[in-house]
């Protein structure tokens, strides 16, 4: 992403211009724009003419636009952003208060204007304009009549195809049913593959699933891109890397990524050091309970104690329309880094950020045992919050 | 999300429906009709609801010892009274305003007529008298509101929508047709339907009973092998393909996997050597039918394996008694432990174990006794069975398959007892639930095209006929069946409880939407309805990492996989009593119990313990292991 202007005072009032250019910078700006911004594009409106004898034409005229953002719509497999609002400065054709939806996408200058940036407003916009562009990996996790071909960004997970086929089981005497019912699935998992990922951008791609499904996909997907005239390069077929998962859904890609093989081949991806913090935050939770806690009562009050070594907080929890809710996370956080803890954001869009999610979205590893806080009964309101966030 | 939460709420809705009829279904007549359920007509046979599910909660002497190793049964006692009773029994009262269905729906009739269920648990075989008693008493209640409630909300039922649930039982106006309302209605439709009229036919009492057997073991303790072999020397395998097998496999220089190909049939698994899913096969004994089940022993493919088990009644556990194998597949991360945990758990507890391979240690009785009592210690305490036998044999060389040794081998020396198939032979028939609701599982699907499907079910209660009218659920299709094939390979019109069968449905299926683990029901009140979130209560395995509030897993139930979330830890509770330790723990660590709000991505057609014990039956695994076991409580969407 690039940035064009920027007026921003620390913990005030400021305005950026930005120009995105990728399907991530459009999560970073998911994650920047909340309701009440003032965002001003370049758009298209649908301006009806009514003419002096009643008659009327509509024409789509392009003009630029300012709206207040009442409604935040983000589209992970197109990477488009819609912000309903309201007009704020009146133009020959569109009035004041007028609704309209502004669609953001790559390589499409926007202001956008707020009336406080906080300090994790500031580090999102450092994190979406650092120019290191890290490279994707593609991964594959399947099993017998289930595939999932994802895309795995430094900041999203992105599910590219779904393959959900019923594969006949073995049955006596009727062996080729099974057989030929594996081909029509591998078949269909190549062809979502070699549609889904660019070999330019990926520098890795994981197979994984139980048993030997990933070394037979892999076999068969050599086979397939041949016949498809798309043979792979040698350098291409380096970029394999079987793994094991012990099923095909979305959330054993958890599994892989912590698999030792493969971290040693991602470790600079963002995916994968989340991975490893809620990994470590799990074997805390099971060797010594009493230094992991979750839930946004029992955290806030082991910071108090600054006793907080790591803490693991969701960014959907900055997304909150609820302005408290919001702010007081970003208390938290705040006051947790003066504290001298290392603050892990996890990205919702990765498994394990959606994991954490549900794990209240906020959860610690503490310097030292707090037994006291476990005597304590989790509040009410963590008991919410995974359902009143779930973007799918 | 929107669409959810209404979807969830016309649900209830219907079930409130339901119960009306349920009411109904108390009239002055019920108790006639007790002992002879098949002969009721269809308007009434909601009456005799009461009584298989009062069946449900007798354990048998098997169930019985089940629970005692998950503490279910201690606790299934005290919750009777409190849980809502099963959603085909009552959800709440018609005239009572819509409640949350969950532990405190105390109040109201139906809870009442199955307070005295619970009191019941503890006595073995109660004559059906007091039961018949508890139908009779809310009757006049139960006519006014028959009477009452009828006519409205039978019209309505057959399609909810948006204004059915905002005010009450309106007749709906404007409904706008989409795949998710139609589903809606169908699922009232169905749940309106009339009962298909129970039939008088029963089973040939001539027939021998049938057992399903499912043969488990750590990876390479020969299974295969040994069920092989017993299917050739039993002659359910010609000479001809047996001998184009040695001649095969011995040209691949694996000479010793003659017998094991009789089941892997798969190229993929012949190359291997390795059992890869369930081969299913049939033959007979003098005095039973055996299903028999060969699962994988490959911890990666152990999915495969629960869907086998929970088919079964009985096990065959092979271990192999050679030195430092027998070691490495029962010690920690051999699946000789997580098996007998798995099929405890899947409600199988007639297990036989035969130690094979003892011709590779010369039939030493020093070693077959000391893999005997490590074994035993670990089954009889750890995992609970009481119903174990143990057999030598060889299933390669063939020695006590199926004729005691004779007077030239090593065995005879030391061993006099019956041989495996002896003691297959034994095996007893779990009751079937004959009478139940049909509910038959889909565990694979052969062939299906846009009009027809051909699936291979196993039967769990109920009956199916040629020309049944069923459903398909979660996805509420419906389908007729125009065949009907048990799976010994017979044609034959009607198959019940506890049968594979092979059908044949005709109807309008979508492509790729029909699963294993889908459940074929009939119309009627005690149809199945399919939900996603449910309370369980379950035992958590010996795992390092504690379950969460969120912790995402698979969850395995019949023959069904499903991603699942834990959304709510209820309580942690005890295991010798029941008592809830903890309202709201932060995690449930190994070894402890609790009660759990589980929820699947999608609507999975499962049943509370009570309704349907097969249905009722989970485990949950994660990264490849079995974190939990445990059984559904009731539907709480």
């Amino acid at each position: 992403m690039k940035q064009i202007r920027r007026s921003i005072e620390r913990g005030g009032p400021g305005f950026v211009t930005l120009l995105p250019d990728e399907a991530e910078d459009m999560w970073h700006i998911y994650n920047l724009i909340r309701v009440g911004d003032i965002v001003q594009s370049q758009t298209i409106r649908k301006v009806i003419n009514e003419s002096t004898t009643g008659s009327t034409s509509s024409q789509r005229v392009h003009v630029r636009l300012t709206i207040e953002v009442e409604k935040i719509d983000f589209d992970p497999s197109e990477s488009t952003l819609h912000l309903k609002g309201k007009n704020r400065e009146e133009n020959d054709l569109v009035k004041l208060g007028a609704y309209h939806t502004l669609d953001l996408e790559p390589s499409r200058k926007f202001t956008l204007k707020k009336i406080e940036w906080d300090t994790i407003d500031l580090e999102r916009l450092d994190t979406a304009l650092d120019p290191t562009t890290q490279a994707d990996v593609a991964a594959v996790v399947l099993h017998e009549g289930l595939a999932h071909v994802c895309l795995l960004t430094p900041s999203m997970t992105l599910v590219r195809a779904k393959i959900d086929m019923q594969v006949p089981r073995k049955r006596k005497g009727f062996t080729s049913q099974h057989e030929k019912g594996i081909i029509r699935f591998l078949d269909a998992t190549a062809a979502a593959f070699l549609k889904h990922v660019d070999f330019k951008i990926v520098k890795c791609c994981l197979i994984a699933s139980r048993g030997f499904l990933n070394q037979q996909f892999m076999d068969h997907l050599v086979a397939y891109a041949d016949n498809q005239g798309k043979k792979f390069t040698s350098e291409q077929k380096g970029k394999f890397l079987l793994a094991h998962s012990s099923s095909g859904f979305k959330h054993s890609l958890k599994e892989v990524l912590e698999d030792p093989n493969v971290a040693a081949r991602l470790t600079d991806t963002k995916a994968q050091g989340e991975v490893k913090a809620l990994k470590q935050f799990f074997e805390y939770m099971s060797i010594e309970p009493d230094r992991a806690y979750y839930g946004y009562k029992h955290v806030a009050h082991a910071n108090a104690e600054q006793a907080i070594e790591t803490l693991l907080i969701a960014d959907s929890l900055f997304r909150s329309q609820d302005i408290a809710t919001r702010k007081r996370y970003v208390k938290l956080v705040e006051s947790a880094r003066q504290n001298g803890a290392n603050v892990l954001i996890f990205s919702s869009m990765h498994v394990s950020g959606e994991q954490l999610a549900l794990l209240t979205g906020c959860a610690a590893i503490l310097r030292f045992a707090m037994p006291e806080l476990d005597e304590e009964q989790m509040s009410d309101d963590d008991e919410k919050r995974p359902e009143e966030e779930s973007i799918s | 999300m929107n669409y959810e939460d209404e979807f969830s709420q016309d649900e209830d809705d219907d079930q409130d429906f339901l119960l009306d009829d349920e009411n109904y279904a108390m009239s002055p007549s019920a108790s006639q009709f007790m002992y002879r359920r098949q002969r009721l007509s269809s308007t009434n046979s909601g009456v005799v609801q009461n009584v298989p599910k009062l069946m449900d909660f007798i354990p048998d002497d098997i169930d019985k010892k089940h629970d005692e190793m998950f503490q279910f049964e201690d606790d299934v006692k005290l919750s009777y009274q409190d849980i809502p009773p099963p959603p085909g029994l009552s959800l709440k009262p018609g005239n009572l305003p819509p409640s949350g269905f969950g532990p405190s729906t105390s109040q109201g009739k139906p809870p009442a007529t199955v307070k005295p269920i619970g009191f019941s648990i503890t006595r073995i075989g109660e004559p059906m008298t007091q039961p018949m008693e508890e139908v009779e008493k809310p009757k006049p209640f139960a006519v006014e509101k028959l009477k009452a409630s009828e006519p409205g909300k039978r019209s309505s039922s057959k399609s909810p929508s948006r204004q059915a649930k905002a005010d009450g039982w309106e007749p709906p106006k404007g409904l706008t047709p989409n795949a998710s309302s139609h589903r809606l209605s169908q699922l009232a439709a169905i749940s309106s339907a009339p009962a298909t009229p129970k039939r008088q036919r029963r089973r040939d009492a001539a027939t021998k009973e049938l057992v399903n057997l499912v043969v488990v073991g750590h990876v390479d303790a020969g299974k295969s092998t040994l069920m092989g072999h017993i299917l050739c020397k039993l002659n359910f395998v010609d000479q001809k393909t047996i001998h184009k097998y040695k001649q095969e496999s011995s040209r691949q220089g694996k000479a010793s996997f003659a017998f094991a190909w009789v089941l892997d049939e798969t190229d993929e698994e012949r190359n291997r050597g390795i059992t890869m899913d369930i081969a299913r096969t049939f033959f007979e004994t003098k005095h039973r039918r055996i299903v028999l089940l060969d699962a994988p022993g490959h911890r990666d493919f152990i999915p495969n394996m629960i869907t086998g088990a929970s088919q079964a009644d009985a096990a065959l556990l092979v271990v192999n008694a050679n030195i430092g194998e027998f070691e490495s597949g029962f010690d920690k991360g051999g699946q000789t432990r997580e098996h007998a945990m798995l099929l405890r758990s899947l409600g199988v507890s007639q297990l036989i174990v035969a130690v094979n391979q003892l011709d590779k240690v010369e039939w030493s009785q020093d070693r077959y006794k000391d893999v005997e009592s490590q074994i035993k210690v670990f089954l009889e305490r750890t995992a609970g069975f009481t119903n174990i036998k143990f057999v030598p044999c060889s299933g390669l060389s063939g020695e006590n398959l199926i004729e005691r040794p004779n007077e030239s081998c090593d065995l005879r020396k030391w061993y006099n007892g019956p041989c495996l198939i002896e003691l297959i032979d034994e095996l007893q028939a779990p009751k079937r639930v004959v009478d139940g609701p049909l509910r038959a599982i889909i565990n694979d699907i052969f062939k299906s095209t846009s009009t027809s499907l051909s699936v291979s079910v196993k039967v769990e209660s109920g009956e199916i006929q040629v020309n049944d009218k069923l459903y398909i659920m979660p996805n509420a299709d419906q389908a007729l069946v125009k065949a009907v094939t048990n799976d010994d390979g017979g044609a034959s019109d009607c198959v019940y409880a506890g049968d594979q069968a092979l059908l044949t449905l005709f109807g309008a299926f979508e492509p790729d939407t029909i699963h294993p683990g889908h459940v074929l029901t009939s119309g009627g009140k005690d149809a199945l309805m399919p939900g996603r979130r449910f309370m369980a209560r379950i035992v958590v395995f010996d795992i390092p990492i504690p379950i969460m509030k969120g912790t995402k897993a698979e969850l395995f139930c019949h023959s069904l996989c499903e991603p699942v979330t834990f959304v709510k830890l209820v309580s942690e509770i005890s295991k010798n009593n029941g008592k809830v330790l903890k309202e709201r723990p932060r995690c449930l660590a190994r070894n402890k119990s609790g009660m759990v709000v589980i929820e699947t991505e999608r609507d999975v057609a499962i049943e509370p313990y009570t309704v349907c014990k097969p249905l009722g039956r989970i485990t949950i695994r994660l990264n490849g292991q079995t974190i939990a076991a445990g059984i559904i409580e009731s539907r709480t969407d």
